[in-house]
This record gives C-alpha cells, structure tokens and sequence, in this order.
C-alpha cells in the first residue's frame, strides 16, 4: 500500500488539478458603437452559449487555450484565441457587417426621432442631431423635444416644455432614474444637461407606464452611456454663450467614468457691458455633472449620478443726489438664481434568472430665488432709511429611495416596486416695507407657514403582456399615499396602455392614464411680471390629478418615411393658480393666494419623419385648445389658459452637404401666450378714477410668434480626432416675438427678448 | 531656386491671412451679437374691443334709488359719450312697473359727467322682498342691456348690547378714509373712549345668506341735528373682507361737506348657517349727551356680495403691480355691471 500512495496521490491530485476549471466572463461589445451585442452565439469547444441582453455570458473552461467562435445577425463572424489559467472576465469588441456603400448610407441617415420599446415613447439620440440650429450655438436637449407635436416652448426662448395642455412644472425629468425639477439655465433658454453626457433621450406624452408618477403631463427620460470603452472620449468646447469640457473614459474593463462640466461665458463680458451700458446686470450660468458606473460582478451594478446646476443674476443701480441741500442715495438691487443639486446612487441585481432588481436612493437640494430691493437713504441728523423689499422664494430639500423589480416570463414581463420620497418645500414671496430697518408692513411672513414637510410613499404594478404576435398589452396600477400639513391623501392611478399591427407598415395604439402630483408651480397670468412660485399640498391644497386618454395611429414601413396621429384628450383637476387680486403684499401666506382649478385639453398631433440619404425632414403639427376654469375666477366661467396655443408647427430640414458639412433649417410657428390686461375703462362716478375693466381672464393673445433658425456645422477629421465648427442664426429673419409687456405712462410696450441672434461655437473631440 | 523661395513665400502667407480673416470674422461676429442681442422695446397694440353697455345700481331701502348707466370704453379709445337718448325700465314679473327718468342737472355740470347717465325713481317703487325684478336699458349703438335681481328677506335683529371701555382700535382703523380724512393718525387716538357693540341674529337655515353693517351717530349738540355715517372696526383685520362705502345723510357733520366714505365689513354665513350668530364690532364712545347709534343689518343677495368682494380685491391689489388682475362680478347680460337688491333691519341704540 505505501509504494502505490504516490501513485494514487499524484493521478488523485492530478485528477483534482484537472478538474478545477477557470470562470470565463465575457463581454461582447459592438466595435463601433460600444452597444453590448444581445443574443450573440458563443461556441467554445463544442459547446454553445448565448449572451443575454447586456451582452454578457459565462462558461467554465479547463485552463489553457481556448478557441472561441461568435455568431451574429449583422455582425461577421469572429474567432478568438484565448488563453486563460484563473478566473477571467473579457470585453470581446465586435465588428459589424459593414460595406463601403453601407458606410455611406450609415454615416449620412440621420434618425431623428425614433419609436421606442412601445409606441407612446419617442426617442432622440443627441449626437445625431447635434447639428440642429440652437440658440447661441448650442445643443439644447430640451428645445430638440419642442420640435416634436404636443410638445412647446411656453415662452421666448425658453426649454421649458408645455405638453398637452399642461405647465412647465407638471413634466418629470429624470437623468438616470432620478427626477430634477429645474434642468435649465439663463432664465430657461438653455438646458443644463449636457448632451455630451447622455446617450438617449425619450419623451413619453401619454399611456405613462406605471414606474413613473408624481407629475401630469409628460416624461422625460436622459440616460447616460454605461458602457466601457477602451477608448477615451474628450470633448472642449467654446461659444458664444457657453465654454466646457467633458471626457469619458473606462479605467477598467468593468467601469465607466464620466465628466462634464460647463461655464456661461457671459462672466467674461459682464465688465465690457457694464462699460458700454451701465448697471447691465451680472448674470451668468454654470453645470456640473458626474456618472459613474461600475460592474461588481455578473450579477451586480452599481451606478453613480452626480449633478449640480447654478444661476445667479445681481445687479447694483445707486443714484446719489441732492435734495434741497440734503444728500439723498437710491439702491436698487436685484439678486436672484437657482441652483439644484443632485445624487443619486443605484443598485442592480440580477441575482435570479429573469428577474432583475433596481435599487436607488437619491438626494436633491432645489433653491429658486427672485430678490428685488429698493432703498433710499436721507443723510441728515438722524439718518432716515426706507426700503422695500420683494421677493418670491421656492426651497425644496428631497430624498428618494425607490425598489423596482422587472421579471420576465415568457409573454410577461412583470414591472413592480415600492417608492418613498420625503421633502421639506419653503414657499415664500411678499414685499416687506421697512423703515429705519423696522418693518412697516404686515407682509412679513410666519415662520410657521414656510417650511413644509411632505411624505410620499406607494407602489406600483404592470404588466407587459403581448397576447398574440400582433396585440400588446399594458395593464397597470400606481398607488399614491401622501401625508402632509397633517392630511392624508391616497391616490390609486389605473393606467392601461394597448397596441396592435394592423400590418407590416400600420399599427394602431390606445391607452388611459391617470396621474397625480404633490409639487407644483404656480405661475401668473399678469402680463407684467414673470412670478413662480414651488407648492406643496397641504390640508388647504390637494394634489392635482390628470386623466388622459389617447388614440394613435402610425405608420412605418421602415423606408424612408415616418408619420403619426395622435389624438388626445386630457382633463386635469385641483390644478393650483393664482386668485385675482392676489398679492403677497397684502396675503404674506402663501396658501391664501392660491385657488384649485380644473384644466381640459384637447387636440390632435401629426409628426412626418422623412429619412432620406442626406437630408432628414421632420414635420410636426399640432391642433389643441387648452382652457381652465375655477368658481372663484373669471365668475366660475371657462377661460383660455395662459398657454393655449391653437396652432403649434415645426418644420426641421437637415442636409449633408458632404462629408463634412451638414446644414440645418427650423421654422416655428405657434399661436401666442394669452395673457390678462385690463383692456376697458370704466367711469362711474365724478369722484374715481376710472375703473379698469377686465372682460375675461386671459382676454389678450400676443401675436402669433415664428422665427427661422439656420445651422451650418463644418466637421473635421484629424488623426486625434475632430474639430467641429457650428454656426448658427437663431431668428433670421429678426421677427419680434413679445417676451412680457410693460405699461408706462399710459402707454403699452411689448419687450422683445431675442431679435436675430448669430453665434458660433468651436469644439474638438478627440 | 526662385521657384522655390516663391513657393515658400506663399505658403507662409497663407495661414496668416487665413488667421486674420477667422479673427475679423469672430470678431465681427462677436459684436454683432453684442449690438443686437438686447430687449428692444416695441409699442404693443391691444386687439380692438367694442365698448360694452354698462350699469351699477344698489337697491339699498335706506338710500335713493339711483342706476348709473355708462360705457366700459376701450383704454385705446376713451372718448365716447353716452347719449341722452336711452330708456332705463323696471319690470317685475316682465310688466313694466316704470320708466325712470333721466338725471339732467347732474348730466350738465361738468364734462366728465357726460361719461355716464344717472337715473333716477320718481314714483317711490317699494321692492318686495322675495320678489324678481329686471332692469332693461336700451342706449343707440348697443344692444339691450339686461340685469335680473332678487331682493332678498331681510334678517331680523334679535338684539343689539353694548358695553363701553377705554380701549385702542385695531391699526387698520386708522388706515381708513374717514380716519385720514379727520386728520387723526396712530399713537393719538389710542386709549379711547369705546363702545363695543353685539349684534346678534338669527341666520336663516338652508340658503346662503350675506351681511354688511352699517352703524350712524347721531348727535343734537345744541340744537342742530347730526347724523353721520361712522367707520367701526372688528378686533382684527376683517376677514372675510371689507368695502368701501359712501353713505350721504342729510345731516353730515361738516357743512357743505358729504360724509367720508367708511369701510363696512361683509359677511357670508359659511361659518354660521342656520344658527344664532353675534357679530362684534367697535366704534368710538360719543360723550354727546343724547347722543344715539343706528345699527343697520343689511341682508345682501349673492350678485351683490359677489360684486363687493371682486371690487374689494381690485381696491387692496390696486397699487401692487405684480397682482393678479380682477375681473368684477356681472350679473348683467349684453353688457357688464352690476344690478342687485338688499334688505335692511335696524336697531337704534339711546344714551
């Protein structure tokens, strides 16, 4: 027995050596686009795998060499040697099928817009449309998704979006999973998110999935680019009204790091416009953003949002002069901005097959503040000062933590969680009056009415169900539970979304939806001021609730044409506005100037696509009318919202001129804002003044409001990477569309905000 | 060689134009969107309206009754002039009850009285309570003005007690017009002689009711009679809120002079409906002997209450340029204004 012990423990461990094999992960990735390659074949050695739809597998092997084979729709097949002894993970890059007229076409199509997953989803990929003109030069994410129908700018210049009838508040942006309230900078006219930083974008106008909630009118989704790359991605750039940075890169096959960040450069020209016109305000802009992602193992991601926006605008007027021999000093100074501050982490799982697990928790910190002060100084013995000081506040603190499970069966796929957010909402706005630095008004506000505490919990429920090749459908539930100013409000929110082929080209889709919200923005209806204001619900004030059911019709061939109707009809209730005669000078709470009021809305959309070899053609037209009615304005009658616009069209052309120049043309049309102004005197007595008379709410419309933009972007390749010069007109034709109206000395005057406007931007990748 | 040097000589030529002109066209760039991009002011037309027919008539039982016919001009184009050519008449249960007739002497004293009609009652009509009433004013150029009114119960006063202390008004007292008219400002008229008034009544159940109060002095110094419209106060800012009142009496205070106008409170029996309610209110002690205080409990219908509260809006917000606009309560059909009725009970309080 003892001479046969080496032999029995050397073939014992050589059979326990042999049998220890290595985990091989792998994952396979397109070569160009860095998209993981779903579905892919893997052969090892007789034996066939398949990646799933992150791209990725794994097998055991026996260590040593190992012969891989890949197989793709699309893609050529590919062999690979590989010699592993311990445990690997592998980012195979794989290339496309590709032909030098294929390339062509490729490189010139530009998508546009593109149909999501489901039919209420429409897509845009930002570096395909990234020549578009835009104001200042810039790609402006949000202002793309204006040119879709249904979708509008509610102002001059502005990236809000008013969809369907609704306000800008009412439309949850999300970057990442995780909502913003404010994604924009100058006043509204650029967005804050860099287009850089995002790989798609997707807007959902109706038939909401049950995932989202907690705002009316439309979803907004900016997601970042996950994957890794072996390359590193950097982008400088410099306008008119923008200069910033941003690099992508993969420390490890496992990671992807992202950074952006950008400053307005109007901080550069503030001195030189203070030279040329004096007290010119300092105004300027600037964005942070970080992601980061990182993959823990197969089954396990974790990805990291980091986002911060800032606004500030200060100016300093001071008068000194003399009043019969007595020094007197006027100050008018202006402080207002915003800020918001985002972090946001979350968790995949995928633990189990066909179920994957979302876990996030974010924090966001939103300060929006208008400040105006006027003081006015008497140097003599003692020293008398007055001053008058109005302000509109909105200071919202939140925290998030949301669960969501997707499971996939073979006809299902089942959506499902829970979500928790807490926040405290300061609202504040009034004009405080002081005289030798005592208050001489009542306006000062309670602490007590400003800081609100609001809790907001529920969970969620649907189903993908496809109940043949041609028909899907969506069932869903959303459960509200909201707790606030001691009240409770619950909130069931049924959703059902249903789509059929009719054929190859024509697909026919309906659904319902109702949604509801416990934030809102409050905005006027004076045609002089520009006043918003960030609510919570309280005991006085309820969440609004939207109800909207949609019919749409598309066709797509897959040629080079796209087209759609929608039709739509939303009602919305318990929206919050502002009372008549509201006025924080004389109600400090905030509370007793708001009113509830119901909304309808109503209209029909039409979005042409066109995608020909060199030129793209988007066409959207929009036919609505939107109203409001409350019993305590406007005599309880149905009045015309603030942003009724009857007529909304959008034609875009995009052209390549070769392989280096792309040109571009918008032309916006829309009905103008409706605003109230008191358009009739009335005499009474010999003893008034005349009374000033408003017939009906929202009684004046500005003039129909159109501009043509231009865009030309010149692209050239180096052996580093790129140089790409833009150059835009914004408003060609210099048409004065009105901003605001102002009323001094019995006369009206419209103030214009952008006449035509050209600008130019440089940025090199590389 | 030359060829050579030439060709060199072009070549570094070129980038320092090429430069040069990508500078100049920046920089031209550049300054053109300084000089251009900035708000420019443009004179905005409003769209043209039509001027709307319009009346104010309050039917109080202790006033005359007036109706004030006018026109709602366009703020563009303020220069119509009502013609004298028009009919105002009274129906009840569609019968024409009368004709009113036409204010002449108020019509000729002065230019600006020629923007509106004053009509006025030459029978006496006694309004019923419950009754319908409706006011049909024809004008050339415009189409029939009409208003329908009901002229609501009026509520009894159960009763009236007082108690006077030496006390300060509220701060608001004194922002009031007969307070700024009297001349007497915070920190003087404080540790008065008070009398505070209750009022109490009984609120009708099962209809929306509206109150105003309304509080005379009169006084006999020697022989001559005074019967003044005062202003009172509530302990606090009133909520729900307040209108201003001109209320003539025969016998003001001042000669020659009209009574000031006052703030009187408005009620809605939101709070109270259907059971006994006691309002509260202030007014300055009098040491005038026989002196005594007429306590009027109007009862207003809805038109009137709705009107008095979209007036009252408009008279706080006035001044406050960022206020939302307001739109005034009518109850008149092609046109604008407001006719409405209201109810009187009163008590008179001796001392």
């Amino acid at each position: 027995m003892n001479r046969y012990l080496p032999v029995i423990s050397f073939l014992f461990f050589s059979v326990v050596c042999s049998s220890q094999n290595v985990q091989l992960n792998l994952f396979l990735h397109d070569a160009q686009t860095q998209l993981p390659v779903p579905s892919a074949t893997v052969i090892a050695d007789q034996m066939k795998y398949r990646s799933d739809k992150n791209g990725f597998l794994n097998f055991e092997h026996e260590p040593g060499e190992i012969n891989l084979i890949v197989r793709s729709i699309n893609y050529n097949e590919q062999r690979y040697t590989l010699k592993v002894f311990s445990d690997t993970s592998i980012v195979l890059l794989y290339e496309k099928v590709i032909s030098l007229n294929e390339v062509d076409i490729v490189s010139s199509r530009i998508s546009g817009f593109t149909k999501g997953k489901t039919p209420e989803i429409l897509t845009i990929n930002p570096a395909e449309i990234s020549f578009f003109p835009g104001l200042g030069s810039n790609n402006d994410l949000l202002k793309d998704l204006q040119l879709l129908p249904g979708v509008q700018s509610g102002g001059e210049g502005s990236s809000g979006l008013i969809v369907r009838g609704g306000q800008y508040d009412q439309n949850l942006f999300n970057l990442n999973g995780f909502p913003l309230y404010q994604p924009y900078h100058f006043l509204g006219f650029i967005s804050s998110i860099d287009p850089f930083m995002i790989q798609d974008v997707e807007i959902i106008k109706g038939g909401y999935p049950a995932r989202y909630g907690g705002k009316l009118s439309s979803i907004v989704n900016f997601k970042t680019d996950k994957h890794s790359s072996d390359s590193v991605l950097s982008t400088i750039e410099a306008g008119l009204t923008i200069i910033g940075a941003a690099t992508k890169f993969s420390p490890d096959s496992l990671s992807t790091i992202a950074i952006s960040g950008r400053l307005g450069t109007l901080i550069a020209l503030n001195k030189t416009l203070n030279e040329i016109v004096p007290f010119s305000p300092f105004y300027n802009f600037y964005d942070l953003n970080l992601n980061a992602f990182r993959k823990i193992d197969n089954k396990n991601d974790l990805s990291l949002t980091l986002y911060y926006n800032k606004d500030y605008i200060n100016n300093i007027q001071t008068y000194n002069y003399e009043d019969n021999g007595i020094k007197n000093k006027d100050e008018n100074i202006i402080k207002s901005g915003w800020h918001d501050f985002l972090a946001g982490i979350t968790w995949d799982n995928t633990s189990i097959d066909n179920l994957e697990i979302k876990t996030s928790l974010f924090y966001q910190d939103f300060l929006s503040e208008s400040r105006q002060e006027f003081h006015h100084t008497i140097f003599e013995s003692p020293e008398i000062k007055e001053s008058g000081i109005s302000m509109s506040s909105s200071h919202i603190l939140e925290l998030g933590f949301t669960n969501e499970y997707y499971f996939d069966l073979k006809n299902h796929q089942l959506n499902g969680g829970l979500f928790m957010y807490g926040r405290r909402i300061s609202p504040l706005a009034g004009t405080f009056l002081y005289s030798i630095d005592e208050p001489t008004n009542s306006s000062t506000p309670s602490e007590d009415y400003i800081n609100n505490i609001l809790l907001e919990s529920g969970i969620f429920f649907e189903d993908n169900y496809s109940l043949n090749e041609k028909t899907d459908l969506r069932p869903g539930i959303r459960l509200t539970l909201v707790t606030a100013d001691g009240s409770y409000y619950f909130t069931p929110e049924p959703r059902l979304m249903v789509s059929h082929k009719l054929s190859n080209a024509f697909s026919l889709s309906g659904s319902y939806s109702t949604s509801s919200q416990t934030i809102k923005n409050v905005s006027s209806s004076n045609a002089m001021v520009v006043k918003d204001l960030w609510i919570p619900v309280t005991s006085r004030i309820k969440p609004s609730k939207s109800y909207q059911g949609e019919i749409g019709f598309y066709y797509n061939p897959k040629t080079t044409l796209r087209c759609q109707i929608n039709l739509y009809y939303k009602k919305m209730k318990e929206l919050s506005v502002y009372n008549e005669g509201a006025s924080f000078t004389v109600y400090p709470d905030w509370q007793d100037n708001i009113i509830g009021a119901h909304g309808t809305s109503f209209g029909v959309e039409f979005l042409a696509q066109a995608n020909f070899k060199n030129t793209f053609i988007l066409l959207a037209y929009t036919l609505s009318k939107t109203t409001r009615q409350s019993p305590e304005i406007n005599n309880g009658k149905i009045f015309n919202f603030k942003y009724d616009k009857p007529h909304d069209l959008n034609i875009t052309v995009g052209y390549q001129l070769n392989k280096k120049i792309k040109v571009s043309c918008n032309w916006i049309f829309q009905s103008g804002n409706m605003v109230s102004f008191y358009d009739r005197e009335i005499q009474y007595d010999y003893i008034s003044s005349p009374l000033p008379y408003l017939d009906k709410v929202n009684n004046v419309r500005f003039p129909n409001y159109h501009r043509l933009d231009f865009g030309l972007e010149r692209t050239k390749s180096k052996k580093w990477g790129k140089k790409i010069l833009k150059f835009d007109i914004y408003n060609s034709y210099c048409k004065l569309n009105p901003w605001y109206l102002t009323y001094d000395n019995g006369e009206l005057n419209q103030v214009t905000l952008f006449p035509i406007i050209p600008s130019i931007s440089y940025r090199i990748e590389f | 060689m030359k060829q050579i040097i030439h060709r060199k000589i072009r070549s570094n030529r070129k980038p320092d134009t090429k430069n040069m002109k990508n500078r100049t066209l920046v920089s031209i760039l550049f300054l053109l969107q300084l000089s251009i991009s900035c708000s420019d002011d443009l004179s905005f037309k409003l769209p043209d309206v039509e001027p709307l027919l319009s009346l104010q008539s309050f039917v109080d039982p202790d006033k005359e009754f007036e109706l004030l016919l006018t026109v709602a001009n366009p703020v563009q184009d303020s220069t119509f002039k009502m013609s004298t050519d028009c009919t105002v008449d009274i129906l009840e249960d569609e019968n024409t009850i009368e004709r009113l007739f036409f204010d002449t002497i108020l019509y000729n004293w002065g230019v600006i009285n020629k923007c509106y009609l004053r009509f006025l009652s030459d029978s006496l009509i006694e309004f019923q309570e419950g009754k319908e009433y409706k006011v049909v004013a024809n004008h050339p150029g415009f189409e029939e003005l009409k208003a329908i009114s009901v002229k609501p119960a009026s509520v009894k006063i159960i009763q009236v007690t007082w108690k006077s202390f030496v006390g300060e008004m509220p701060d608001w007292y004194y922002d009031t017009p007969s307070k700024k008219i009297s001349g007497i400002s915070k920190g003087i008229d404080r540790d008065t002689n008070l009398i505070e008034f209750s009022i109490s009544f009984i609120d009708p159940d099962q209809i929306s009711n509206y109150y105003r109060l309304g509080i005379n002095l009169i006084t006999k110094p020697g022989n001559r009679l005074f019967d003044r419209r005062i202003q009172y106060a509530s302990q606090s800012l009133p909520n729900p809120c307040y209108m201003k009142f001109h209320f003539d009496t025969p016998y003001p205070l001042y000669s020659g002079w009209s009574n000031p106008q006052t703030y009187e409170i408005l009620w809605n029996d939101n709070e109270f409906n259907g059971e006994d309610h006691t309002i509260k209110i202030l007014v300055p002690g009098s040491s005038s002997q026989g002196s005594k205080y007429i306590v009027s409990l109007y009862s207003l219908n809805e038109d009137y209450y709705k009107y008095m509260v979209s007036r009252w809006k408009y008279s706080i917000s006035e001044d406050d340029p960022f206020a939302e606009p307001v739109r005034f309560f009518s109850n008149t059909s092609n046109g604008c204004g407001i006719f409405a009725f209201s109810s009187l009970d009163a008590d008179t309080i001796e001392f």
